[in-house]
């Protein structure tokens, strides 16, 4: 499925570096670097993706990077070359072998 | 207190071998051991010798266990308090408070331990409060985690919950 065609969603590719605030009622799927608050349903962070900032959203799934206050009121899911930073705060967890958590955790 | 602790495994693991005394068959599973070299025995070989492992696997418990030898056990119902240390595995299913120093250190789904651990994997079915320094956590979807870890490596199953702070050690 092309992500870049799906509605309520957004999608930025690698390569491309975003600042600001973004809310997209669906799913965002971040391939490059995005720098600000981002309210969105589904989060996807891939293996090349950085996100920085205040994260709020129902579902994480975490591939390459996620910093800063992190909210994830359903599930969070760090993949094994997931790297967490930060304050996070989760409905449920799941980290595979080899991802990376640093800092202070809650569960909701 | 902690001679007790040893000598509970001890005993499960020379059960069976007092059982196997009287019976026949088994008697033929030690013979065999010594015989694979002699090219007259294949034939009766391999009836004999999965039964001998699968008895072998439930004595473990069926446990992933196999490079560790005897872990001591605090079973259910058993409340320690102070300080412990040792090489190899420690099995919690009761309760612990204090001060933990082990290679292994795994709390089952009924256990609890409380203080500072420090060893090198550690496997959190049950509660843990408290510091730990470990290289490898894994914490499975029963266990409820509050405080401080450091870990080098780290998986976490679905349904786990974890309180506190998670540091990576460098």
């Amino acid at each position: 499925m092309n992500p870049t065609s799906k509605q309520n969603s957004v999608f930025i590719g690698e390569g491309v570096s975003f600042k600001g605030s973004i809310n997209a009622p669906d799913e965002a799927v971040i391939e490059g670097q995005f720098d600000g608050d981002l309210t969105v349903s589904s989060l996807l962070i891939g293996q090349t993706g950085r996100v920085t900032g205040t994260i709020k959203a129902d579902r994480v799934d975490v591939k390459g990077e996620l910093n800063k206050d992190i909210s994830s009121r359903q599930l969070l899911i760090v993949r094994s070359t997931g790297k967490v930073n930060g304050t996070l705060e989760y409905g449920e967890i799941e980290i595979e072998r080899g991802g990376q958590v640093r800092g202070n955790m809650s569960q909701v | 207190m902690f001679n007790k602790f040893k000598s509970a495994p001890n005993n499960a693991n020379q059960e069976p071998e007092e059982v196997a005394e009287p019976v026949a068959p088994e008697e033929i599973v030690l013979v065999k051991e010594e015989v694979p070299a002699v090219p007259v025995a294949p034939a009766t070989t391999p009836n004999v010798t999965p039964s001998a492992t699968q008895q072998r696997g439930n004595g473990m418990m069926g446990m992933l266990q196999a490079n560790v030898s005897k872990p001591s056990i605090l079973s259910e119902g058993f409340y320690f308090k102070g300080e412990l240390s040792a090489k190899g595995t420690i099995h919690v299913e009761g309760s612990l408070n204090g001060q933990v120093q082990v290679d292994e250190l795994t709390i089952g789904s009924r256990g609890q331990v409380e203080g500072i651990v420090n060893c090198k994997i550690f496997h959190i079915k049950g509660r843990f409060s408290g510091t730990a320094t470990c290289e490898e956590l894994t914490v499975t979807s029963s266990a409820t985690v509050d405080g401080h870890v450091v870990y080098k490596t780290l998986s976490v199953q679905k349904g786990a919950s974890i309180k506190g702070e998670l540091l990576l050690a460098k």
